[in-house]
């Protein structure tokens, strides 16, 4: 029996910190709370349960609900998956399957920083490219798509994990903690929504960490950071961090590359893989302005 | 202001650096309509509990997947692309974007078959959450909610999510428990779990307090983790099991 049960049992407020996790709606302070004790035993028995329960709730759906979502389909019977969607599954799993003989032997996974590898720009086609290809260039190494960059919340050699910022600026007296919002001035919409989290900042430690939860992943793209301090204005924005979304909650240390000297705004945006030194600040996705 | 966090106690998730699990920094990514496929090797870089279990005889299908079973990879496409095909036209994708979901489904579900605990929970269950994820966060990117229905006067139950046993099953231990929350706990379960929901949009759309929205919603979660938890680990899958027309 895991450890769970004697949580569920003992500890009511162990038990919904595991299941914010589950849900994905944990605070920065709760993240804060659940200890290295608490892992991926009671974390897996938690999001089984979730997966059961959406299961249910899909397989709950009247007609007239399973209609208005999945459109006509034979009565009586499972939607049938298309024959071509099969056959594009079994090639891909071949070009998967491809990619571990492909992996030098005995190699764990690849950490590559972006500052070794330049990154490479992504051709955006709007016609869907033939598996043929794109197995092939798998094969191939893929480097006309390869895109290596600071991976989500993991450190560059040497550089700091978000747990460690997360005590250093803690413990500054000018650290500030600003929610996230939709970034919507009425004139451009965000093109994501409902992106929840929080920035934790000290302008005396010069760096921070930020919390997103509901950030989808987006292929072909990545997510920058800008600071907007309080004496260069919106025009000279800094960049603080590039990353893609985690699976369910995403942790980035800031590092601006220039001195702050009053963080007054944080600002994500989408950008091409690689991230970009100007942004026209035209794909926006949440902002948190400092009070006051 | 000074932040009231137990700093002492940090550590675990976010001392790896990612919440929950390590993200890996090597991505191929494909022009939009193909599916990112990063290059790994086969799973070599195991903690010393996965490579205990994996040292006795992988049995499960995703087991197998995990210590790199080649024909286990294709062999998942037979077990579980009916289910994730259904899952996806259910989160109200059309065909096309329900292609692309089930192939980055599929893509994770190979990436984490070396987490899947069959002790723990069924490899259905281990899928449906995978699924949940992904098509969830696909529906932000497209920022569409399926249309609203109204109900029929004698509105007809939907066909089943899948002909598979172990598909139905799980799906019946969940409702049954489901069955003894609350209305209101269901109903912010099903915003939450299902439509994938922020509290604030649930709570916008049921009038309910926020913090009512998430104490249902989490307090609803343990139970039912605790009623299929009282009904004893999944039964080991070890070949399908198709019920009979």
């Amino acid at each position: 029996m895991s450890r769970l049960h004697h949580a569920a049992d003992g500890s009511e407020g162990l038990g919904e910190l595991l299941a914010g996790r589950a849900l994905g709606d944990l605070s920065l302070e709760e993240a804060g709370m659940l200890r290295e004790s608490e892992g991926d035993e009671a974390a897996i028995e938690f999001e089984a349960a979730l997966g059961a329960t959406y299961l249910a709730f899909a397989g709950s759906l009247s007609g007239s609900e399973f209609e208005g979502r999945a459109g006509a389909a034979s009565p009586g019977s499972p939607e049938r998956v298309p024959d071509q969607v099969v056959h594009r599954l079994h090639r891909l799993a071949d070009a998967f399957v491809a990619s571990w003989e492909a992996a030098p032997s005995g190699a764990s996974r690849m950490s590559l920083d972006r500052r070794d590898r330049p990154p490479v720009s992504v051709a955006r086609r709007s016609v869907r490219l033939s598996w043929a290809v794109a197995a092939a260039s798998l094969l191939l190494g893929g480097l006309g798509w390869v895109v290596a960059m600071r991976p989500v919340g993991s450190p560059a050699p040497g550089g700091p994990v978000p747990g460690q910022v997360l005590r250093q600026v803690a413990a500054r007296p000018d650290a500030v903690t600003i929610p996230w919002a939709d970034w919507s001035d009425g004139t451009v919409a965000p093109e994501v929504t409902g992106v929840t989290g929080e920035v934790v900042w000290s302008d005396q430690a010069q760096t921070g960490v930020m919390r997103l939860a509901g950030l989808p992943h987006l292929p072909g793209s990545v997510y920058q950071l800008w600071i907007i301090d309080a004496e260069r204005g919106m025009s000279q924005r800094v960049s603080g961090a590039i990353f893609t979304a985690g699976d369910k909650e995403t942790w980035v240390t800031i590092e601006p590359r220039l001195r702050i000297a009053k963080a007054a705004a944080f600002a994500v945006t989408i950008e091409q893989p690689g991230g970009t030194w100007v942004s026209d600040m035209s794909r926006r996705v949440v902002i948190a302005p400092r009070p006051g | 202001m000074a932040l009231a966090l137990n700093v002492s106690v940090i550590g675990g998730d976010l001392e790896r650096g990612v919440a929950g699990r390590r993200s890996t920094a090597y991505h191929a990514i494909a022009p939009r309509g193909a599916v990112s496929v990063e290059a790994t090797s086969r799973p070599q870089d195991l903690s010393a509990a996965t490579t205990e279990r994996i040292e006795r005889v992988p049995q499960t299908l995703l087991e197998r997947v995990g210590s790199g079973d080649s024909a286990a990879v294709r062999e998942c496409i037979d077990r579980f692309s009916g289910l994730i095909w259904s899952l996806a036209r259910r989160a109200g994708m059309n065909a096309s974007e329900a292609e692309d979901s089930v192939q980055e489904i599929f893509v994770e579900i190979w990436k984490s078959a070396g987490r899947y605990r069959p002790e723990i929970a069924s490899e259905t269950a281990f899928v449906a959450t995978i699924a949940r994820r992904r098509l969830i966060d696909a529906r932000r990117r497209t920022s569409r909610r399926p249309a609203g229905q109204a109900l029929g006067e004698h509105d007809t139950p939907a066909p089943p999510i899948s002909d598979r046993a172990e598909v139905t099953q799980e799906a019946s231990r969940a409702a049954r428990a489901l069955e003894q929350l609350s209305a209101e706990q269901r109903r912010v379960l099903r915003l939450s779990v299902f439509e994938g929901l922020s509290h604030e949009k649930i709570a916008t759309a049921t009038g309910l307090p926020l913090g009512t929205v998430k104490t249902h919603a989490r307090r609803g979660l343990i139970r039912i983790r605790a009623m299929l938890g009282a009904e004893g680990p999944p039964e080991v899958e070890r070949g399908s099991k198709e019920v009979a027309p």
